[in-house]
């Protein structure tokens, strides 16, 4: 399963992602209309994006309380939590659960909002300029990672040797 | 008003009173001057009385941001910012009325999506305020804890942290204190620069600017627009020269561009330079890079240098080349102090160039004798760092009579030093109507852009505007035409300026600079113009897409040269002629190198310029833009050509010589 990864060391806040990702979904552009934000740290000079990490146990789907179904469902191919238009009732609890401020009101729409992973080509990391964004596999990238720490690890016992 | 790209409305703001007033933009203004910087002017013809003090309440400040920002479209990340400019000056003190542009990664957002295409902020208040705008909620809040205490970067992250979300423009001391290239900071990093918009603030008693909107920008066509900004996004993302960009800033064409283009140094040769200040140094200070809103070059570059004496120090500049110049003026070979240099401009809020420059000529005349003890406070200046920073703390604090002319401007100081800077100060690049160009036109030689920067702009002296195919040296006449073609050249014109192994340079100037025009109308930045990927013809195109008027690239040049017209007229109004488009005495002083004598000479390093050679360039610019050549004025024919005869009343009617 593929997910949206953030390289966090290389967002220079250009904002592209939010404008590809309102314009995606709303056909305006506006960084207020969008499903990942940049927040910007400028005392320390860096940018952060914050985007739905499509939790395994999603605390959104948990306060939903539309019954029976929720409003809220897994994408099957993509793993994206996708909410369903016509049963959402648009109370917001799922706004309030959520920690990172993944969902939001689309007040000119009247309706709740969310990353769904653009059917699984996300427009944000299409627009990425720097390489902060990716949408890799999850068991792909920790291979990558342990062959690097595994590089950093052969290194120290060369010199031993 | 109600054309996609637009928001539709203008925002005025009375310091003195409080009061705020929201205005339809006109829809012909939209169709005639396009946004950004020609609306400025357009509103800046009814709004700046003609000979008002550039630091009087009358003297408004013009905001404004062109249609294609807030949208996708690669670089459309550019503020204009209008104004009597207190830098920009004749001899006989006159100002012109200028414009700043500045890009930046939140405020052009914020702004634009506060629904205001352009924000009008007039009088002056009586205690220091800020002025907080959060989309229809405008409020003057008092600044009494920021204004003396807080520096630049300071404000901004106080700012920043009260109003989360917004974007910031602040200034520092050189702006409260009114020195006369003080700037205005945007979102810490960004610059409205050189000409003395901070001052403007200063004198204003607004210390910033905070703002914050929710509105988004509409598109006419947005598959059609799509279907431009997408493909220049590749040109952009995969170019091998723009990934060198995004890796160490503009210093990545160091070898090819930057050291031929800036070298005039009397002691180092360029290996010299290049060993201290060279791409290969770069590593040893670069933290970071910020990009502006929608751009993919990423070029703004933050410094923390690594080792050495000022190991730790941090800065942030448009890029090291800053450093460089400095470096090479100032014969300071430890990079880290050149961006100390660097820091300390930013932190007091003012051009570091007009302020290196200023140091390096006043020292220069305490060692020659020119100045003494006397009349600079009894202290011995030096050629060393620490009187350098020293002098810096004079300017912003306006310390004793020196301090006071340094902060005054080349007029100011020339009379204090008892020498004129424009003819006496050989090692400027080019003083031009008060204000010294980034380039040094001996060095970069002189193309359209450079003509720009030293004869026609009525901003003078400036930095770069108008970039084209000849930002770089030597590029071959193929490639400067093929660029020309681009600017939306008719045939007619392309067969004036173009010979099989050159070009008309003064002919070619009027197309670049109303590309230019409209570049800066419609908000986009004109680096990109260096490459060739945005140019009149895919501007033309994206315009069509985004507003639904149907616009040729024909049309859309048409209208940059409106706007250029227009600018030049505001400034006629304010008496400026042809007498202040005279290119400075100093230049024509041939300066030593070690490689060499640098002298003027044309782009393809063929032919010297001497005085009369650019008085030939202008009258064969006047000529060719239909103005008149003995006062350098639009006549009232070219008025009437391009729509603008209701501004003729501004032509003197006794016509000066």
């Amino acid at each position: 399963m593929k997910y949206l990864m953030v390289d966090y060391d290389e967002c220079r806040g250009c904002h592209s992602c939010a404008l590809a990702c309102s314009f995606g979904k709303t056909r305006e552009f506006n960084i207020n209309r969008s499903s990942i934000s940049i927040v910007s740290f400028p005392k320390k000079g860096f940018f952060i994006p914050v985007i739905c990490t499509q939790c395994l146990k999603p605390v959104c789907e948990d306060v939903c309380p539309v019954e029976p179904e929720k409003a809220i469902y897994r994408d099957k191919d993509t793993g994206a939590m996708i909410i369903d238009e016509d049963l959402c009732i648009g109370c917001k609890l799922c706004i309030s659960a959520c920690p990172i401020g993944a969902p939001w009101l689309d007040e000119e729409n009247s309706k709740i909002m969310k990353c769904d992973l653009c059917d699984g080509d996300p427009r944000c990391v299409k627009h990425c300029n720097y390489g902060a964004l990716h949408y890799v596999k999850a068991d792909e990238e920790t291979m990558k990672k342990r062959r690097e720490g595994a590089h950093k690890i052969s290194l120290v016992l060369d010199k031993l040797n | 008003m109600d054309i996609p790209g637009y928001m539709g409305k203008i925002l005025f703001v009375d310091l003195g009173t409080g009061a705020t007033e929201v205005k339809p933009l006109k829809e012909a203004w939209a169709k005639d001057y396009l946004g950004g910087w020609g609306i400025n002017y357009r509103l800046a013809y009814d709004l700046i009385k003609p000979n008002v003090d550039p630091f009087s309440p009358e003297n408004p400040i013009i905001l404004g941001e062109g249609p294609f920002v807030g949208t996708l479209y690669p670089g459309a990340s550019k503020m204009m910012a209008t104004t009597k400019m207190p830098m920009t000056a004749s001899k006989d003190g006159k100002h012109a009325i200028a414009t700043s542009t500045s890009g930046s990664h939140r405020f052009t957002l914020m702004f634009k999506y506060t629904g205001y295409d352009h924000m009008v902020i007039q009088g002056r208040s009586e205690k220091p305020v800020y002025l907080k705008i959060d989309d229809d909620a405008v409020e003057l809040i008092d600044a009494g804890d920021l204004w003396g205490q807080k520096d630049v970067y300071e404000t901004a992250e106080i700012l920043l942290d009260r109003h989360e979300g917004f974007g910031v423009i602040s200034i520092g001391k050189a702006g409260e204190n009114r020195v006369r290239y003080a700037m205005a900071y945007v979102d810490k990093s960004w610059h409205l620069g050189k000409s003395g918009f901070g001052a403007i603030m200063g004198a204003k008693n607004l210390k910033a600017i905070v703002v914050r909107g929710s509105k988004g920008v509409k598109i006419a066509d947005p598959d059609r627009f799509m279907a431009v900004v997408n493909p220049l996004l590749a040109l952009a993302r995969n170019n091998p020269a723009a990934a060198e960009i995004r890796k160490v800033g503009f210093h990545s064409s160091w070898d090819l561009i930057w050291v031929h283009n800036y070298y005039q140094s009397e002691k180092w040769k360029k290996a010299e330079w290049t060993k201290y200040y060279g791409i290969e140094t770069v590593p040893n200070v670069l933290k970071d890079h910020k990009a502006c809103c929608a751009c993919p070059m990423g070029c703004k570059t933050d410094f923390l240098v690594k080792s050495g004496p000022y190991a730790g120090q941090e800065a942030s500049a448009t890029h090291y080349l800053t450093a460089a110049v400095a470096g090479s003026r100032l014969e300071i070979e430890d990079p880290g102090a050149a961006i100390k240099f660097m820091d300390k401009t930013n932190l007091y809020g003012m051009c570091a160039f007009n302020a290196l420059s200023m140091v390096d000529w006043i020292t220069r005349c305490f060692q020659d004798g020119v100045i003494t003890k006397e009349q600079t406070e009894g202290v011995n200046l030096s050629r060393d760092v620490d009187t350098y920073l020293l002098l810096l703390d004079w300017v912003a604090d306006r310390k004793g009579a020196l301090g006071n002319a340094m902060a005054d401007g080349w007029f100011a100081l020339s009379e204090f030093v008892g020498k004129d800077a424009t003819k006496d100060y050989i090692q400027a690049h080019a003083i031009a109507k008060g204000q010294e160009s980034i380039y040094p036109p001996r060095a970069a030689k002189l193309d359209p852009m450079r003509i720009t920067m030293i004869m026609t702009n009525p901003r003078g002296g400036q930095s770069p505007q108008g970039h084209s195919a000849t930002t770089a040296p030597l590029r071959p006449v193929k490639a400067v035409k093929r660029d020309a073609v681009n600017t939306g050249m008719s045939e007619e014109d392309l067969g004036k300026t173009f010979s099989e192994d050159n070009f008309d340079h003064a002919r070619l100037t009027r197309h670049i600079e109303d590309a230019y025009g409209v570049y800066n109308a419609l908000g986009v930045c004109s680096v990109y113009a260096t490459f060739g990927w945005t140019n009149i013809k895919v501007l033309a195109e994206a315009y069509s897409a985004l507003t639904g008027i149907e616009t040729s690239p024909e049309e859309l040049k048409k209208k940059g040269e409106r706007i250029m017209n227009l600018y030049k007229i505001l400034n006629v109004r304010e008496g400026f002629t042809r007498k202040e488009d005279s290119p400075p005495e100093a230049i024509f002083t041939p300066i030593q190198t070690p490689e060499g004598e640098q002298r003027l000479e044309d782009y393809y390093r063929k032919k010297a310029y001497t005085k009369e050679d650019c008085e030939r360039l202008l009258d064969t610019y006047y000529e060719d833009r239909g103005w008149d050549v003995k006062t350098g004025i639009p006549t009232r024919e070219k008025l009437k050509d391009l729509g603008l005869e209701e501004f003729a009343e501004a032509i003197p009617t006794e016509e000066k010589g």
